[in-house]
């Protein structure tokens, strides 16, 4: 295995976890993964070593997502938050479960753009002006897209929180 | 006594989330958020909403990683080892040489004139009057020319110089230093016709020449080095015949070549998307 190919190896813990956020299905996100890989392996000479071989992988893999996304015509995301939480790594205590969920369901809610500019920059701690690199928009593009997801998760968490407790009692 | 800074916005607030600000803007932030409580529950909540986007997902960093991506790393590469590529070029001057540069003597089915005239200044000992120097700022400026300057540094040359001919038909030449020579690549522009890489006499002695995409491209420098530099020439200034938005001077969505900006652009002003930010 060459250098480039060690160091692409080393990525796949978080290209996947980024692909399982951006399509919510543990197939889907591995498929996505998966053609990225390939498109990776395939450009690798081209990685020029600035910046960061995450961020060139990223914005591979978003281009990607972003391909199938257009393909799949808008598919509503019906998954189950179950899917995501009840995997098989430890279950969150309790009431952080149910906050968790509270986020997911939130997270459904943002248009896709402002959703892959939180992720992003929530999960992988990118600088704005690589995760603007890596989602191709200009840098204020993100910062404002950051901030209207945060907002708009907000007001959507608020909203399910302590009006919503008589549901769950109900069920 | 601390100099006033700019007031803090939501720039800032974003940041103080994310942890990107530096210790000094962060302790200001800190200071405001004291001051301002409802400022301070709405950034609590955005922080608690990171936190919970990571216990969401950050799960999967420690799952396996599934066998078939695994192995995806592990198959060989289809693509022709610089080695080979090394070895077909050899045999194809080697080839040449025994054509002599039939092209010069301007007889039989040689290059057309706009790439006779181009190879003519490739071959050249001396660059021929008229050539202008122009500053070489960045490999990614563009110049005049038709694209970027290839940036071969990951091969040991770097951008040098840059000087344009104001002749007749504008020729553009790039110089680079590496490891075993100068190296230079002139381009020119060529309404029609493909030829993958030719050898000729250049300036530095070995050549190769090709048309690509509107262009015709001599490279000359050394023997050894130059089948692997044209070919990642011919890579870097592809033109995707399916995007239309590249041609157009559009960023091309395909384009993994583009490197990330340096943390410069983040200072830049992005007058559009702050007013979008300040409106919130």
């Amino acid at each position: 295995m060459d250098d480039i190919k060690w160091q692409i190896a080393r990525e796949i813990p978080h290209l996947r976890r980024y692909a399982r956020a951006l399509t919510r299905d543990p197939e889907d996100a591995d498929d996505l993964v998966q053609d990225c890989l390939e498109r990776a392996l395939r450009k690798r000479h081209l990685w020029q070593r600035r910046g960061s071989l995450r961020g060139w992988l990223f914005r591979m893999l978003y281009h990607v997502h972003l391909n199938r996304r257009r393909g799949q015509s808008r598919r509503p995301v019906v998954l189950g938050t179950e899917a995501i939480i009840d995997g098989p790594a430890t279950p969150p205590a309790q009431e952080s479960h149910v906050e968790c969920r509270r986020v997911a369901d939130a997270l459904d809610q943002l248009p896709a753009h402002q959703r892959d500019a939180l992720l992003l920059v929530s999960l992988e701690g990118m600088p704005y002006d690589e995760a603007a690199w890596v989602l191709k928009v200009p840098v204020g593009t993100l910062r404002s897209r950051l901030s209207r997801a945060r907002d708009a998760l907000r007001a959507s968490i608020a909203m399910r929180r302590p009006q919503t407790t008589w549901l769950r009692r109900v069920k | 006594m601390t100099t006033p800074r700019d007031p803090i916005g939501e720039i800032d607030l974003q940041a103080y989330v994310d942890d990107l600000l530096d210790p000094r803007r962060r302790a200001e932030v800190e200071a405001l958020l004291a001051a301002d409580p409802e400022t301070a529950t709405r950034i609590a909540d955005f922080r608690a909403q990171r936190t919970a986007i990571r216990r969401l997902y950050d799960p999967v960093l420690d799952e396996p990683v599934p066998e078939r991506l695994r192995a995806m790393l592990h198959r060989p590469a289809r693509r022709i080892g610089p080695m080979l590529l090394r070895l077909a070029a050899a045999v194809a001057l080697t080839l040449a040489a025994g054509y002599g540069g039939w092209w010069m003597r301007g007889d039989g089915p040689g290059p057309v004139p706009a790439v006779r005239a181009l190879l003519t200044q490739a071959s050249l000992g001396q660059p021929s009057a008229g050539w202008v120097e122009t500053a070489v700022i960045d490999a990614k400026d563009a110049g005049t020319l038709p694209v970027p300057a290839p940036d071969l540094s990951r091969y040991g040359y770097q951008l040098v110089g840059r000087s344009s001919s104001d002749a007749a038909v504008p020729v553009e030449r790039l110089d680079y230093e590496g490891p075993a020579g100068p190296l230079s690549l002139f381009l020119g522009t060529m309404p029609q016709g493909s030829t993958p890489p030719q050898p000729f006499a250049g300036r530095h002695g070995a050549g190769l020449y090709w048309i690509d995409d509107q262009r015709i491209h001599a490279l000359t420098g050394p023997a050894k080095d130059l089948p692997v530099l044209a070919e990642a020439i011919r890579r870097q200034t592809a033109v995707p015949s399916a995007s239309i938005e590249a041609r157009a001077g559009r960023a091309d969505p395909t384009d993994e070549t583009v490197q990330p900006p340096g943390p410069a652009l983040e200072m830049l002003p992005m007058p559009e998307a702050d007013a979008a930010v300040g409106q919130l």
